[in-house]
């Protein structure tokens, strides 16, 4: 199945999308329901997992991600891709950590090859009740 | 591995922008109770500020030639990376004469490799050096040429990792030295199966995701040296609370070797054989994805109670009204225990003090996740750190293992 990847919005989409994400990172996939949210992890074939936070209203208000390597954040940021960019083109902390600290997206990325991990959130997106320890 | 910077606005990229620092001249110290160590496997360690004008940035010089000729060029500022394995060099640096041949598949097509980073992915072919430090050499190992013109395109899934860094500007350095506890920089995850965003087989058609073979990964090229071949060891002077224009360094490579590299009583961090990583205790936070990373340029690890700089000089770092005093534990996979003590500085007052200066020993910044504490070079300054190589015997049993 081949889909453009620029169709592929994780972040700040709609549930649905997860399916494509699967199909794009290849992964195998479960979910697990929490109180106030559903979290769709996917294992891709590297090893790494990928987590979307679903809310209530089915919109992925988060991802994280933890593995030995980076998941693809084109796919997983979705249309927040861009943006994250050019945060982190404009204000390099460290080629081990990315912080993108902006009212409408919060990304945390660390680690190195072997052991990455990192989250993504919609900061106004957030259900009322999640902490942000959740999101890993 | 990490950066920030200190030099002109308008070419900065990296998160702390400074005035020039093009007058020059001007005190602060690093200094070491004892010589530096000498000797046919030592390579001199700097910490200037670079081609891209980094702060707390070791570089060496690494020399390369055709497998088995006397073609050579050398590199200078190439930074030293504990947390990293294999030789990167930036395309554009290399001597159109160092023709140096392709790392092919079974099918005789070339090798690329995208090397990931938390802030983005550097792109580029893989090819065959004799790597050449201090006297010691590592023969016809696979090096990646980053950015190499020949291999343009940039894979997908590799680009959707971050923004490039393919540049100097960008990189921060001339290249990369990784000399981490592994020997490769992926290792048996990608001899495995393809995986994306990592190894490439790259005919005239385009680059494919491949497996490629342990020996065709991009080389630690320390273990591949004849003698001196078990790790390597790091000496940093200490740095004055206010910082240093300059600090001086050894690369040593051998781990009780030579009688200018004996473990002694330095006490061995043993670290998760799989990711390198060890716990660091801290704050009442269990920090299991820990490392020390040379190629870091700061303390990189959370703490609600220190402010974060609010200017923009270094937006994500750590900037208390007074220095902080601090300690953590480091803690072993095998359950060893040692403490360590260290300082925070207010960050922008450490870089607008003198502008000069491009080296302290207290820069420490954020690090949101609760999942690691990352002792960058402030950690070094002042210390003698080992890092003993998986698979490879000591006096101290075999790596993966830090030491300080």
């Amino acid at each position: 199945m081949l889909v453009p990847a620029a169709a592929l919005a994780s972040l700040g989409d709609v549930a649905g999308s997860i399916e494509m994400d699967r199909v794009h990172l290849m992964a195998s996939a479960r979910i697990v329901v929490a109180p106030r949210y559903t979290v769709h992890e996917l294992q891709a074939p590297g090893g790494t997992v990928v987590r979307e936070f679903v809310a209530p209203s089915g919109l992925v208000f988060a991802v994280a991600w933890r593995g030995p390597f980076m998941p693809d954040l084109r796919q997983t940021l979705g249309v927040y891709f861009e943006p994250y960019q050019g945060a982190v083109r404009a204000n390099r902390l460290s080629h081990s950590h990315v912080s993108v600290s902006q009212p409408d997206l919060v990304v945390n990325s660390e680690g190195h090859l072997r052991a990455f991990f990192g989250q993504a959130y919609l900061p106004r997106a957030i259900p009322p009740g999640v902490t942000l320890d959740e999101l890993r | 591995m990490g950066l920030l910077t200190k030099i002109l606005p308008q070419s900065c990229t990296w998160a702390v922008c400074l005035l020039a620092s093009a007058c020059g001249g001007g005190g602060g110290s690093a200094a070491g109770p004892t010589p530096l160590p000498s000797g046919p496997n030592v390579a001199p360690i700097t910490v200037d500020s670079g081609p891209a004008g980094t702060v707390n940035t070791a570089f060496v010089s690494v020399t390369l030639c055709i497998p088995g000729t006397a073609t050579c060029q050398t590199i200078d500022h190439v930074l030293v990376d504990t947390a990293s394995s294999g030789l990167r060099i930036v395309a554009s640096l290399l001597d159109p004469s160092l023709a140096l041949p392709a790392v092919q598949d079974g099918a005789g097509n070339p090798l690329a490799e995208c090397m990931q980073f938390a802030d983005g992915h550097s792109f580029g072919s893989l090819r065959r050096a004799d790597v050449k430090i201090a006297s010691e050499q590592a023969g016809g190992i696979a090096v990646q040429i980053i950015g190499d013109p020949a291999f343009a395109s940039v894979p997908a899934d590799c680009s959707g990792i971050g923004p490039p860094e393919d540049t100097v500007q960008t990189l921060g350095a001339n290249g990369i030295l990784g000399v981490s506890v592994f020997r490769e920089d992926c290792g048996a995850a990608c001899t495995a199966a393809a995986v994306p965003g990592a190894y490439y087989s790259c005919p005239a058609a385009g680059c494919q995701s491949v497996s490629v073979p342990l020996s065709s990964q991009a080389q630690n090229p320390v273990w591949h040296f004849a003698i001196d071949n078990n790790g390597s060891m790091t000496v940093l002077r200490t740095v004055d609370p206010a910082g240093a224009a300059l600090v001086a360094g050894a690369l040593v490579f051998g781990i009780d070797t030579q009688s200018n590299n004996r473990l002694a009583t330095a006490g061995v961090l043993t670290v998760d054989p799989t990711t390198g990583t060890f716990t660091t205790l801290y704050g009442g936070q269990t920090l299991p994805a820990s490392f020390l990373d040379s190629g870091s340029n700061g303390l990189f690890f959370n703490d609600s109670a220190l402010p974060v700089c609010t200017g923009s000089i270094a937006p994500g770092f750590y900037c208390p009204a007074a220095v902080q005093s601090l300690s953590a534990t480091l803690r072993s996979v095998t359950g060893v225990s040692t403490s360590v003590t260290f300082r925070v500085a207010n960050a922008e007052t450490l870089l607008i003090n003198n502008v000069t200066f491009i080296a302290f020993g207290n820069l420490a910044g954020t690090n949101s996740l609760n999942g690691s504490f990352d002792w960058g070079l402030p950690f070094f300054y002042g210390r003698t750190v080992y890092v003993a190589i998986e698979g490879q015997n000591t006096s101290s049993g075999l790596g993966p293992f830090f030491a300080y």
